[in-house]
Parts: C-alpha cells; structure tokens; sequence
C-alpha cells in the first residue's frame, strides 16, 4: 500500500508508482490509520490485467460489405448507362438482390453465433424466396417463383424439421414454430392460387398439405409438450 | 416423448426485465457483477462443482432466454452449468448466451475473488446476492471439510426461491401519475475507455465513521454518499458554473420491504436524485441538502405505487400485448432512447451484507459493478460487509477527476479512504 499526500488517501496496487486520481507519485509510507488496516488490504487479490475480447471476422466483414456496395453500385450504373429502352432488362437489379443475399447469408447465417439454427433457416427460407421473386419480376413474371420455387422450399424445409427433430430429438419441440411458418407460407401460396395469382397450382398444394400434415402429426403425437411449447411461443 | 415435468418448466419476464433483452448490446451489456472476496486462494475444480450443485435449485438462473411471437420468456434450459473461468477480461462484458451454454450469467475468479456477472433480464442485485451467497457456502464446505459437517450440503433458511412477479401481484390499477421525465440530464462525456475496457475504483471506507459523518449532516448514509457524488460531478464537470441541465442521479430502490416481497425477481423501481445548478455556487452541505430533499419526497409507498402503476399498466394494455415483439422491441427501443438521456448516473445500494457466522472467518468482502448505459458513462455502487463500506465507481471514461473530487472530498470530511483500482499504471 501506499500513500498520496495530495488526494490525502491510501492507494491499494502495489504496482502503481503514481496516484491513479490525481497523478501524483506515491510515497510509500502510511500514515497510522491505514497502518492498522494494511493486514486487511494484503489479502485483497487486484485485478489481473485484462484484456478486450475481439470478434474475429468483424473487420474482414465490414470490408466485404464496402466492396459489395461499391460492386453493387458500379453494376447499377452499367446497367443504367447501358439500358435500352425498348427492350432492355434491369440485370442489375437480378446481381444486386443476388450479392444482398450474400451479404445477408454472411453477416446473419454463417458469422453469427447469437442466432440459433431454426431462426438462420427461417432467414434463409424468406430470403431465397424474395430473391427468386425479384429475378422472377425483373424477367417478366412468369410466376415460376410462386409456383415452383417457393412450394419447393416448402417441401425442403419440412423434410429439414423432420431431419432435425429425429437428430435433435430432445428439443424437437423447438422446431414446432418453423412448421407453424410453414404452414402459414403455403396457405397464402394456396390463396394466391385459387384466385389465380399463380399459374400451376399442384406443387402448392402439395406443398400446403405436406406441411399442414407435419404439423398436425406434432400436434397430435406431441400432446402437452407440444401445446406447451405453443402456448410459451404465443402467450399474450 | 421425452421431456420431464421440470424440464417443460417456462416463465414470463417480469416488468423490469421486459426491457433487457431489446437495449443490451455489446457496448451496454446491461451486465453487473456481484465479488466476493475470500481468505484463501479459489480451487476452479470446487467452485465448478458447487455450481453445478447449486444451479438447478434456482430456478431463475437455471434458464434460457427465447423469443415468442410477442414476448421473450424463459424456459429450463437442460446444458450443464456453464464453466468456472478465470478472470481475463473487463468487468461486465456482454453475455452471448450461445457461447455460455444458454445461461445469462458466468462466474469468474482471480485469486481469492469469485465474480457473478449477471444479465439483468434474471435478476436484481437482491436476488444475485441470494445466488451468489449460496454458491458461496456450499463453495466454503466443498473446501473445508469441518464446515460440511457443521452445515450440511444444504441451502440456507434466509434463501427464498420465490418466483414471483411481485410487479404484476402488487399492481395497484391505474392511478393517475406523471410520465417519467425526458428533460435532458447533464451527460458525462471525454475520451473513452478502448471499447470493451472498463475502469473500476473501489473506495474502503469504515462504514461507522460514514455513519457518524452522515448522521452529522441530518442525512443517511445513502443520501451522504449520492449527495457527495453529485457534488463531484457538480464541481468537476460543471466546474460548480450554473446549469440548465440537472445532475440526475438513478437510486434504484429494493421494493420487497414496502410490498413484504420476497421473490428472486427483480423488483426495485427507479428514483432520481435531482440537483440544478441554477443560480449560486452550491458547497457540499447545499448539495446533499438538496438530494436529500429530492430522495425524501420519492421513497414513499404512494410514489412506489405510481411507478409499478405506470409501468405495469402498459404491460396490462390488451393492445400493446398483441403487438409482434419485433415491432414492440422497436418502440421499446425508441422510449428508452428518449428517457435513458434524462438521467446523468446511477448510485446503487446493495445495504449491509450479513452471512452465517460460521462462514464469515472465510470472506473478506462483497463488491458491486455496474457496466454502462446510453447516456451514463459512469456509475457507482455501494456495498457494506461487516466495517468495510465500499463505494465503486465504475466509468468507461478516461479521466478520473470525478473520482478524485469525489475520495478526496470523503477525505476532507475525516473519512480514511483506501483506492484500489483496475489500472495497471
């Protein structure tokens, strides 16, 4: 211990030469009041030198990012000073949608361990479909998106749920609110084609029974533990 | 299929811990942490294994953190504890709960000192001592083998496992109340700290000479110290020149004693300590005077009935509770963004600490710190264990002149003050 005559306190690091408040040089003797306490203050264990913990990747991430943007931009102008009014086709926006995908797919699915798998799916899932929407509407739309695409998706992550729920079977039921988005998609997938919207209905509807069927099965099967985990999921 | 009766256990988040998981950050981690400071060197081996003991009678600490559709809740979380690390980094760092197992908080040791950083989404400061005295003595009995036998691997009478909301229980209905305050508060700001460092000074002090300097000044010692702290910032932030901003400290106040609560989950509301620089040079005495006033007219059980009021009856509002939690979060944020500016800092008082006689020969002392908010880049705790009262800034500022007027005033007053600091040079 040591001894500041300016700030009129003792000081407790034995390694500090100077005062940390006010910067003056420690005298190293006490005065008689903290004499008495010094056997109390030798216990104490200070602090070890500590240090910052730094995400790895972040820097690496960030310069991606800016040469996505600048890339990004650079392909927009091409496009706009290349663009033929009669018949052209904005690509760029198709190479844009598809490096913000990238960019997403980097920053959320693979250098981010704060999310879980089931939320970095769920991501996925929307993301593609929105990607292959855009390339749809920029070709035309055709509607190959809705009718194709999205139902297939559809049908991949639900044969995903099942996979995981056999593997990870001791949380299957964390996998009941992907179903319940599952469900929701190919139902508005369905509406969309009964009022024509899309063009080929079969995959949707294959689409919407399959996950309507997985879902109603984990109901069932499931029993408490699945209305549980619904009723944590929506409580209000 | 499968999971058991305590496996399928769930909770909801009570009233304060609602706002948690939307503003923490990993810049303000709404992390603290609660030290206890041992007379013999920690065995990492023991203290995992008297986590691993005490976790899962806990309900509140045994969980994970998930998002619903329109409220985060907690559920059992089934990994092990997580493990006992020795102590690298600052204090309060950030907690990722998929790197801790799921747990929303970590014990650390160096030397002869445990620390228990929490997420304030679990807990407060009442209910992470609870936890911490019972990994504590069943710690102290794993390594003395005559306080097994003596206590027996049990907890002990004082612990409450109470879960309730006392915030929802003891809601008085909708009784008519101001809005919390968004005039601006003076802000601490300078250079800062590297992101991610964190300065802490811990201030020793003997509690019955404060008492006596308090009891002097008409004042408690809690009103004493705040009032003081004010004055620091009054003198070396403001230079003692006349303000239209307040100095607004946040006293956070344990409400179990008014509402005869004795659950484990936060329950405390927030008071502020208000002094304006208007017009003449305030001395010491004028500034505790003032705090005093400004503290008095807050801590009475009609005010406490205000703020659970105010804060529960959004919770209540149908609407509201309908409202996606992504969308809620981002009001959520959008508040808090807006009132967070109206306070400078926040002084807490953990009281005095007691534990059972026979394991007091092994502890030397209880230590609080605080990690930072928007809009408070520094703040205090206080913290009592037998004679040694403990008044800890923690800052993520540079300069220390705050923390200087701040010793040397208690000094002045006749208090003998001993620093020990986290700053290697």
């Amino acid at each position: 211990m040591k001894y500041c005559k300016h700030c009129k306190v003792s000081i407790h690091n034995a390694k500090l030469q100077v005062c940390p408040l006010c910067q003056t040089v420690l005298d190293d003797e006490l005065p008689q009041e903290f004499e008495e306490e010094k056997e109390y203050f030798m216990q104490l264990p200070g602090y070890p030198p500590a240090s910052v913990l730094r995400k790895k990747y972040t820097m690496l991430l960030r310069i991606i990012t800016f040469i996505a943007v600048c890339v990004m931009l650079l392909l927009a102008f091409i496009n706009y000073i290349s663009y033929d009014r009669g018949n052209g086709i904005l690509w760029a926006v198709i190479a844009d949608a598809g490096i913000v995908y990238l960019l997403i797919t980097l920053w959320f699915s693979i250098f981010n361990a704060e999310e879980g798998h089931v939320a970095k799916i769920a991501v996925q899932c929307i993301v593609v479909s929105g990607l292959c929407v855009i390339i749809d509407v920029v070709l035309g739309f055709q509607g190959w998106s809705l009718a194709y695409v999205i139902p297939g998706l559809i049908l991949l992550v639900n044969a995903l749920i099942i996979l995981l729920m056999l593997i990870n079977i001791k949380n299957w039921s964390s996998y009941i609110v992907l179903q319940i988005e599952m469900v929701v998609i190919s139902a508005a997938l369905a509406a969309l084609s009964y009022l024509d919207h899309i063009p080929g209905d079969l995959l949707t509807l294959i689409a919407t029974t399959v996950s309507m069927i997985i879902f109603i099965g984990t109901w069932i099967v499931g029993g408490r533990v699945a209305r549980t985990e619904i009723n944590r999921r929506f409580h209000v | 299929m499968g999971l058991t009766e305590k496996e399928m256990k769930w909770d909801k988040l009570d009233n304060t811990a609602l706002l948690f998981p939307v503003i923490a950050s990993e810049s303000r981690s709404s992390v603290y942490r609660i030290s206890v400071t041992l007379t013999q060197e920690i065995q990492p081996d023991k203290l995992q294994e008297a986590l691993n003991w005490t976790l899962p009678q806990f309900d509140i600490f045994h969980a994970r953190i998930r998002r619903g559709m329109f409220w985060y809740y907690f559920e059992t979380n089934t990994r092990p504890a997580p493990a006992v690390r020795e102590e690298i980094y600052y204090p309060c760092r950030y907690i990722e709960d998929h790197q801790n197992n799921g747990y929303m908080f970590r014990v650390t040791y160096h030397k002869t000192r445990i620390n228990l950083e929490v997420f304030h989404v679990l807990t407060d400061g009442m209910g992470a001592f609870t936890f911490l005295r019972e990994l504590v003595y069943q710690y102290l009995r794993l390594t003395n083998e005559d306080l097994m036998q003596k206590m027996g691997e049990k907890l002990c009478s004082d612990t409450s496992l109470n879960k309730e909301d006392s915030y929802l229980k003891n809601y008085p209905g909708n009784i008519p109340h101001k809005k919390y305050k968004t005039q601006r508060a003076v802000e601490l700001g300078g250079e800062f700290l590297p992101k991610g460092a964190l300065s802490v000074m811990h201030g020793y002090m003997d509690a019955d000479q404060v008492k006596k300097v308090a009891k002097s000044k008409n004042v408690s010692v809690n009103t004493f110290l705040v009032g003081v702290y004010t004055y620091s910032i009054y003198k070396e932030h403001l230079h003692k020149q006349p303000s239209e901003k307040p100095v607004s400290i946040c006293v956070p106040v344990n409400l179990r004693p008014y509402y005869e609560s004795i659950t484990m989950k936060n329950f405390f509301a927030m008071t502020a300590a208000v002094f304006e620089a208007r017009e003449k040079e305030y001395s010491l005495d004028d500034v505790i005077h003032i705090v005093d006033e400004s503290l008095k007219s807050q801590l009475t059980k009609e005010h406490m009935d205000q703020l659970i009021s105010y804060n529960v009856s959004n919770q209540k509002n149908m609407v509201l509770r309908m409202v996606p939690l992504f969308i809620k979060n981002i009001a959520m944020k959008w508040v808090y963004h807006g009132s967070a500016l109206a306070n400078t800092s926040t002084v807490t008082n953990l009281g005095r600490i007691a534990v059972k006689q026979a394991y007091e020969p092994y502890i030397l002392n209880f230590t609080a710190t605080l990690s930072m908010t928007k809009g408070q880049n520094m703040k205090a705790t206080v913290c009592t264990y037998q004679n040694h009262l403990i008044f800890t800034i923690s800052s993520k500022l540079t300069d220390h002149s705050i923390q200087k007027c701040f010793f040397q005033t208690l000094a002045k007053e006749g208090l003998s003050v001993t620093v020990e600091t986290n700053e290697e040079s």
